[in-house]
């Protein structure tokens, strides 16, 4: 009896209000509150950040002013390091001003949680980098003299895009940090751009097929992780380690 | 009304705060505590940045956690480094919390008007974040915190850094702020709430000591705050608390239970509850 008076026991009027809660929560059918988010919201404040990761991510255009011999053998490390760039870039650079200005303490507490927020960003920059890794490749493709089909372009473009974009969302799940999608990037275009002759006997040598499934397991991957995170902000990411 | 029950956070080995129990209802409450002692852990667990240890936050008897978006929609908040934009005006910025807050457009647009005529910055409403003062930018945080017209407004050392005139300037509009919210205060200035804050939360060794009106708090060193003039010998149990300058020239105020020879009593105001409770040895 001793114990049980230890228990904080709800009163009447919480217990209704409680009641009420879960009532009102069961039966409403209003849209999500992100659906309201003007697109402006998404990059206020980091416009500079998307301008610079859009720069970057054309700068392997400049590859086209080069003679073909010197890039069209490295053609597919070169998409696959390159092709996450604007993705990468405006990830990392948005979360790191943002990181500074201090802004983000107070986006914690707001009504829209920083996690919808930062869901709705990766689908944007997803999308942009989608528009412009097509006409880089197209390009590249071209200025190479058709040194790899195009399909194939395509294909090792956008399995890189996806997976780097799938691997950032497991990062930041797990708490891993946003560099290391980018040091994984980086370390292994490099590898395939000087390591050994390995590697660049073995890139030729995957069908296309497997990277157009890369990419589509990637996609996958994204956008379930994307889906979770707006559904149900409070798993994954920053609101979740709190409750640990 | 909130609740914050046996709430203890910790950080690895560290205690941060130990078995908090309070209860906020409409009013001012000042958080008064040196540096260090917890003010921002509990002000990171009201607003959701932090969540306990052990203990739960309720607001109207509900977890804070379970509410959630719900709880953050009646939340103002405004923290101790209060981040901007600074290439844009207060009303640009002001629209992007608003729609951050999920407030429709237009009734964001009229709750800026009002917003920026309550906190004196309609005349600069046009002027870029990055041309203001550090008061003037603390009015628009404030105005950030107000947007949705909160029910709860949390305020993190709201007038660190401003000069004195600004600093009044804030205390006033925190009063008129004041009604029918609960607003909480983290300072470590007295000034700061003594005239405002209704109910006094002190912490003292990472545990609550006492919450209390400044009345109260004062009441208990009735009696032992005495003047003697600058450079009397401190004898054993005499405790300086503070220097001023009176119509005698310069004056120490004393702690003591009896009265030192020569000493005029006097009435303790806040900060010599706060230097009291806080001198050193008992911090």
């Amino acid at each position: 009896m001793e114990h049980n008076n230890r228990i904080p026991m709800p009163s009447p009027e919480e217990r209704q209000a409680a009641i009420r809660r879960i009532a009102r929560q069961a039966t409403d059918k209003s849209p999500p509150l992100w659906l309201h988010l003007p697109l402006s919201a998404l990059v206020f404040g980091v416009e500079d950040c998307l301008f610079l990761a859009v720069l970057l991510a054309f700068a392997p255009a400049a590859l086209a002013f080069m003679p073909a011999e010197s890039y069209a053998e490295h053609l597919t490390a070169v998409l696959f390091l390159t092709s996450p760039l604007l993705y990468a870039a405006a990830h990392g650079l948005t979360m790191w001003k943002e990181s500074l200005n201090g802004t983000l303490e107070w986006k914690r507490t707001c009504r829209l949680p920083l996690q919808t927020l930062m869901a709705l960003r990766m689908l944007l920059f997803g999308g942009a980098a989608v528009l412009v890794c097509v006409p880089v490749n197209l390009l590249l493709w071209r200025a190479s003299g058709g040194a790899l089909p195009l399909v194939r372009v395509l294909g090792v473009s956008f399995s890189s895009l996806f997976l780097h974009a799938a691997l950032s969302l497991a990062c930041r799940k797990l708490w891993w940090g946003a560099a290391v999608p980018a040091a994984v990037w980086v370390l292994a275009g490099t590898w395939a751009l000087y390591g050994n002759s390995r590697a660049a006997d073995l890139l030729p040598q995957i069908p296309t097929a497997v990277f157009f499934l890369l990419a589509g397991a990637g996609l996958a991957l994204c956008a379930g992780q994307l889906r979770t995170m707006l559904r149900n902000p409070n798993k994954g990411g920053f609101i979740y380690y709190a409750f640990r | 009304m909130l609740s914050v029950e046996h709430v203890t956070k910790k950080y690895g080995g560290f205690t941060a705060l130990e078995d908090i129990s309070l209860t906020f209802t409409p009013g001012v409450y000042g958080l008064l505590a040196p540096n260090g002692a917890g003010k921002t852990t509990l002000i990171k667990m009201l607003a959701t940045l932090l969540f306990p240890t052990s203990g739960q936050i309720l607001w109207d008897g509900e977890d804070i956690r379970v509410l959630d978006g719900e709880y953050r929609g009646l939340l103002g908040y405004l923290p101790q480094d209060f981040g901007y934009y600074p290439y844009y005006t207060p009303r640009q910025f002001l629209l992007y919390a608003a729609a951050l807050q999920c407030i429709p457009r237009r009734k964001a647009e009229d709750r800026i008007e009002q917003l920026l005529k309550l906190v004196g910055l309609e005349d600069a409403a046009g002027r870029k974040l990055r041309q203001f003062s550090g008061g003037m930018l603390q009015r628009v945080g404030i105005a950030q915190a107000m947007l949705g017209d909160p029910r709860l407004l949390i305020l993190d050392e709201p007038t660190a850094g401003l000069d004195p005139r600004e600093r009044v300037r804030f205390r006033n509009l925190i009063h008129s702020l004041s009604a029918d919210r609960i607003v909480i205060l983290s300072t470590h200035i007295v000034s700061d709430i003594e005239t405002i804050a209704g109910q006094i939360v002190m912490f003292r060794d990472h545990r609550l000591y006492c919450c209390n009106s400044p009345a109260a708090i004062c009441a208990r060193f009735h009696g032992k705050v005495f003047e003697v003039p600058a450079g009397t010998k401190l004898r054993e149990g005499e405790f300086l608390l503070s220097e001023r300058q009176g119509e005698q020239g310069a004056m120490m105020r004393l702690l003591c239970d009896a009265p030192p020879p020569g000493g005029v009593p006097a009435t303790p105001g806040l900060e010599d509850a706060f230097l009291a409770i806080y001198r050193e040895g008992t911090a």
